[in-house]
């Protein structure tokens, strides 16, 4: 019947181009303008914004992207190229064997690509780098819901370390005594206050002597604590993160959002971004990122909303057209594993390709375009 | 007829895939060191954008056969380019060019 021949690339009325090459490229110049459209509107935002020099687009480390693994996955989809170009080669020469292992490596290198993306998209989202979730400014009912969001962050590192920092068992159980003293001597020195109070309401004690007798307390306090604290952490050198994070918990309600904002991602990174700058703020601080980058803790990112809506639309559809090609290469594989895969196949496969190469040459923006310029 | 290919060249021969393979491996290494080396970033950004238009080139023309079918296809290829590049283009004005100089 026909129907064995119709695969056949045969030469039709007017240019001598097979239907089916004609119509996959018909469909890519569509698929060409599609990503135009995304890119052009990443270019379009990136470049349009309001104050690049207090409030600059952020850089791929603002973000939690890592250049290295951007390129790694460029290289992926370069070798998975030259691999479906192979199998086409290997089928043309009649070699349907070899053709199968070239389209099973593509589809694993494929896979490969899309595990790296999906780690990407975890450390995004564990990050809350999510269109939407980003603190961009401080000033006003933000840097408030912005102190409130941090302060939930610290409590969950101070009151889960092993999930936060994968401290083992028995640091855990030092680190809960530590807790349980601090809650001890918090409530020894309120008890202390309140007698202070009890005095003074008796006029045994002059008002400006129970404000010097409150804060020697509280000096006390602090330096106790702070001291055990460090033992502490010289025992069990994981908690430092845990503890570092305790002590900014203690000092959170004091401190503007900018200074929280400061104490988290550091002056280094703040002076990159002058619109979050603390007025009045001298030196260097290093931002409790700096010594351990794996705390999720939240920094302001000017425009980092926009930075992930740009980044998940691209990559995003960038993904799904990988999974696209591989249900493709899935469909070969199966037909050749019940023997249905063959030379006659030899078109359906340069047409896959054409498609898989498309689906590379967006990546080739992509990686430059969200990675490195 | 368009068709103007030579018909002695018509088959891409693996020592042609591999050679592409190796130039785009390299063009690759090469952006990322350029991000990592060169300090001026206008630079940096135009060969980064240049490397990625000589990889892209390279794709369409060897691994999709452009090559050798582009009488056959140039007319689908050519008008999407120009509408590519110019929608890039009239997109920018208003945000680009223009906000800058409000204020």
């Amino acid at each position: 019947m026909a129907h064995a021949v119709a695969d056949e690339p045969k030469a039709h009325m007017g240019l001598p181009l097979p239907n089916g090459k004609l119509a996959m490229w018909l469909f890519l110049v569509t698929e060409i303008m599609f990503f135009t459209g995304l890119i052009g509107t990443y270019v379009l935002l990136r470049n349009g914004q309001p104050n690049p020099r207090t409030e600059p687009w952020p850089t791929p480390h603002d973000v939690h992207l890592i250049e290295g693994v951007g390129a790694f996955n460029t290289f992926v989809l370069i070798c998975s190229s030259l691999t479906v170009v192979l199998a086409h080669l290997a089928l043309g020469k009649g070699n349907v064997k070899r053709a199968t292992v070239y389209i099973t490596i593509t589809l694993a290198l494929g896979c490969v690509f899309l595990v790296v993306k999906a780690f990407e998209y975890k450390s995004k989202i564990e990050h809350q780098i999510l269109p939407g979730r980003v603190f961009e400014k401080l000033d006003g009912p933000t840097g408030a819901s912005y102190i409130r969001h941090v302060d939930g962050q610290l409590r969950h590192i101070v009151e889960h370390p092993t999930e936060a920092v994968g401290a083992p068992a028995a640091a855990v159980e030092a680190w809960k005594g530590f807790l349980k003293t601090v809650d001890a001597e918090q409530a020894a020195a309120r008890k202390k206050k309140d007698e202070l109070d009890k005095r003074l309401e008796k006029k045994d004690i002059t008002p400006s002597a129970a404000v010097e007798q409150k804060k020697a307390i509280d000096a006390n306090l602090n330096t106790e604590l702070k001291k055990q604290g460090q033992e502490l952490v010289e025992k069990h050198k994981e908690l430092a993160p845990v503890a570092a994070s305790w002590e900014l918990l203690q000092r959170l309600p004091d401190l503007s959002p900018r200074q929280v904002n400061l104490a988290i991602a550091g002056s280094q990174y703040v002076e990159r971004k002058p619109a979050l700058k603390v007025p009045g703020q001298t030196g260097e601080v290093k931002g409790l990122l700096e010594h351990y980058p794996t705390l999720h803790l939240s920094y302001a990112i000017p425009f980092g909303n926009m930075w992930a809506s740009c980044y998940f639309a691209m990559t995003g559809f960038h993904a799904l057209h990988v999974f696209g090609g591989l249900v493709i290469f899935v469909i070969v594989l199966l037909m050749a594993l019940r023997g249905r895969f063959g030379v006659r196949h030899e078109p359906m496969l340069e047409y896959t390709g054409l498609y898989w190469h498309f689906v590379d040459i967006v990546w080739i923006f992509l990686f430059p375009l969200l990675y490195l310029v | 007829m368009t068709d103007s290919h030579d018909p002695g060249h018509h088959e891409p021969t693996l020592n042609l895939y591999f050679t592409v393979f190796v130039a785009l491996s390299i063009f690759t290494a090469m952006s990322f060191l350029v991000f990592e080396l060169v300090a001026d970033k206008l630079t940096a950004m135009l060969i980064i954008l240049g490397v990625a238009v000589a990889k892209a080139t390279l794709v369409v023309m060897y691994f999709m056969h452009a090559k050798y079918d582009w009488g056959r296809i140039y007319f689908l290829i050519i008008p999407v380019v120009i509408l590519a590049i110019m929608m890039m283009v009239v997109l920018m004005p208003d945000t680009v060019v223009a906000w800058h100089n409000v204020e």
